[in-house]
């Protein structure tokens, strides 16, 4: 994404429809530089830029002019519009925002803004988004999450690491398209197109069918639902977990609470490894139970019936591959095959005879002598239950001491953290409690969903088997066969590729932002970025890392390293290939370029650090806009003198507040 | 372009990784433009596979 040019009508300080700026894009000399005093309207220019694409209005007293809003005659209108014109992915897009003010009985009301987006499509021909779509569209080609970064206001931005950014970063990696593919063929959904495929399987037995493809349907129904739950359950555990970070920071801050805080720390460990352990102990229980349980308590009965089988001298085990036929084959002719003669020989005779009882088909004895082994394996798996039922038990039991132990523990440290005294202190600690409480609760819903969609997955693979059994074979059942083949071939290959990019895209921006962190920051820092695209600092203490904190300067450089490593990997994300010809099959790597617009970008920055960012940023995003002070102006300008393509000034109107103009000039 | 399953004997590896190359276009055009609803772009997707599976059996 460039930017053109914006254009802005009574917005704010710039009163009446003022002459369009452009912004230079041209790839050596890519920054345009606004040069403003304070007051003059830099921060609104920006502003300007949010309230276009998102809506957001940060003035609260609204964004029209405020001479214009006190000049209106009653029943007069007036309007109010930000054009942003603009290049994404080879198209132009035109983006309007429009707000209609009216003023009657000597107020003025506002209309809610309206966003309009077209684009032209490569024949030159303009198109126009639905209405419906164009917030979408414009979320797509810079996510909203992400619009604190790629227009930052130096002086109002806060630290990186608070911000929810994960979604927003996955948008602009383009991981949302590779979901979406995999979320359009995933068997499981009932709107899918495999499932589409599945209904049009001609079964036998119609009845059967439609009752199963019914179920199926309501199966897949629900499932989408525990997953939609899964999901808010997630992003609801996400936000309090950053709320405990926060309020355990300001608990820290506290020299009072800080030893306190670090105890409870290692104390919620505990809790932890205990509840973990806890629930390895049941298993275990359960697991041994369900291996021993039946033959331990029918022992009375096996010994009962192992005598009753010796009794009966009958457990032998006859001779393999004979039968009685043989025997009795053998007994008519009275002779046996080693020669013996029967007739004379009344002993071999009974022993033959002996033998005959164990062989098929009446084979008493082999099935005796069987059941007999079988009996005895149980007797075998039974020996150690009680001992180790026992021992399982006392392990279960240590571990639920200790948890009550450290909860105990847990529940007196907040206590004393509470006591300390300070009101601000307890009030922090009850909306601490009351936080740990809606993670356990959040924890316990999420666990209990996942049985759930277990549970609703084994009916949808039960009822997909059935199904499959009553598929005729006819030539279009065939065909669909193939189709569907293939479908869930490319939901597999589109799940593995979503969770593989994510890895790669986590590496490459970890990778970045450091490189960018060490070239602008003096200090010897690692960045780490965690599984919520979070940024993290670390130093090396002795032989360990350790995280550390950070403040002004040192968080400037880090959302500055954090912001140009994001518009760096932004910029070489790979993409598949166009789909549009023969050779479509193969990868090719697609770039997008994406701008950076700072305003007062260097308001905690030193003269050091001004001029590292300042050599930096405008080598790796490929757009820079920087709306700055003319004081700090002087020390960013000899590194991104060679470097500006077009220059602004700002300036009030008469000294007016109320009333700025944009002109070309330094 | 690997998968599991394209080593089925009924898939093509030639005709997989065309489709996934061509959903996967799909997919980002519609993010950009928004033309096709959900529903609409399963049809298409669809129809991309029925077609391109067909001419390959032909």
């Amino acid at each position: 994404m460039m930017i053109k040019s914006i254009q802005l009508s009574n917005f704010g300080c710039y009163k009446g429809t003022h002459p369009v700026i452009n912004f230079s894009i041209d790839t050596e000399k890519n920054v345009t530089v606004i040069l403003g005093a304070n007051k003059s309207g830099k921060t609104t220019l920006v502003q300007a830029f949010l309230w276009c694409l998102y809506g957001e209005v940060s003035p609260k007293n609204g964004v029209i002019n405020s001479d214009v809003k006190a000049e209106m005659a009653t029943s007069s209108s007036r309007e109010v519009f930000v054009e942003i014109v603009l290049i994404h992915a080879g198209k132009e897009y035109t983006i309007r925002r429009t707000q209609r003010l009216t003023k009657a009985n000597e107020r003025v009301r506002s209309d809610d803004s309206v966003l309009k987006v077209q684009y032209k499509e490569a024949s030159g021909e303009q198109q126009s988004i639905l209405p419906r779509d164009c917030a979408d569209t414009v979320n797509s080609i810079l996510p909203k999450g992400l619009s604190d970064y790629f227009f930052y206001e130096g002086e109002r931005f806060d630290d990186i690491s608070k911000k929810d950014v994960a979604t927003a970063v996955r948008g602009l990696m383009g991981l949302n398209a590779i979901s979406a593919a995999r979320d359009r063929l995933d068997p499981n959904r009932a709107a899918s197109v495999t499932s589409r495929f599945k209904k049009g399987l001609v079964l036998g037995n119609a009845q059967e069918s439609n009752r199963l493809k019914q179920n199926l349907a309501k199966s897949q129904d629900e499932r989408e639902k525990i997953m939609e739950r899964i999901a808010t359950a997630k992003s609801e555990q996400e936000f309090y977990l950053r709320r405990k970070d926060e309020l355990s920071e300001q608990l820290s801050q506290n020299a009072f609470a800080k030893s306190l805080q670090a105890k409870r720390k290692t104390l919620e460990n505990d809790v932890r490894i205990g509840q973990i352990n806890i629930e390895q102990a049941a298993r275990r229980i359960l697991t041994d139970f369900q291996r021993g349980a039946l033959a331990f308590f029918a022992l009375p009965l096996i010994d009962r019936a192992l005598a009753a089988i010796n009794d009966s001298k009958q457990d032998g085990e006859g001779i393999p591959e004979m039968r009685q036929a043989a025997i009795d084959y053998i007994l008519e002719r009275k002779r046996c095959i080693c020669g013996c003669d029967l007739e004379e020989n009344e002993g071999a005779r009974k022993r033959i005879l002996a033998e005959r009882n164990l062989l098929p088909p009446e084979h008493l004895g082999t099935v005796l002598h069987n059941h007999k082994q079988t009996l005895l394996g149980y007797r075998n798996s039974s020996t150690g239950f009680v001992e180790e039922a026992d021992s399982n038990y006392v392990n279960w039991r240590r571990n639920i001491r200790f948890l009550d132990e450290k909860t105990e523990d847990l529940k007196k440290v907040s206590e004393e953290i509470t006591a300390t005294g300070s009101i601000d202190i307890e009030s922090i600690e009850t909306e601490y409690q009351k936080n740990e409480a809606k993670l356990s609760e959040l924890s316990r819903l999420r666990e209990k969903l996942l049985v759930d969609k277990g549970a609703v997955e084994r009916d949808i693979e039960n009822l997909e088997k059935r199904i499959a059994s009553l598929v005729e074979k006819t030539d279009s059942n065939n065909k669909l066969q193939r189709y569907i083949a293939y479908a869930e071939a490319l939901f597999n290959w589109f799940d593995a590729s979503y969770s593989q990019r994510e890895e790669e895209v986590k590496a490459d921006l970890t990778e970045s932002v450091n490189r960018i962190f060490s070239e602008m920051y003096h200090g010897r820092r690692i960045v780490s970025i965690d599984d919520n695209y979070q940024i993290k600092l670390f130093a090396s203490v002795g032989a360990t890392l350790e995280e550390i904190g950070d403040t002004g300067g040192l968080r400037a450089v880090k959302n500055f390293a954090y912001i140009t490593g994001l518009v760096d990997i932004a910029r070489k994300r790979i993409a598949q290939g166009n789909g549009t010809s023969e050779n479509s099959e193969e990868t090719v790597n697609e770039t997008e370029p994406y701008p950076l617009v700072m305003d007062a970008p260097f308001s905690a920055t030193d003269e050091k650090h001004i001029d590292n960012i300042s050599r930096i940023v405008p080598g790796i995003a490929e757009q820079v806009v920087i709306i700055v002070m003319k004081k700090d102006w002087v020390y960013a300008k000899p590194a991104l003198e060679a470097r500006i393509g077009k220059r602004y000034v700002i300036e009030n109107i008469d000294n007016s507040e109320t009333s700025s103009r944009v002109r070309e000039g330094e | 372009m690997e998968s599991n399953a394209a080593t089925n004997a009924q898939i093509d590896q030639r005709v997989f990784r065309r489709l996934a190359s061509r959903i996967l276009y799909e997919e980002r055009e519609n993010f950009k433009t928004r033309k096709l609803s959900p529903s609409e772009m399963a049809d298409k997707i669809r129809k991309l596979i029925e077609f391109e599976v067909t001419k390959n059996d032909d």
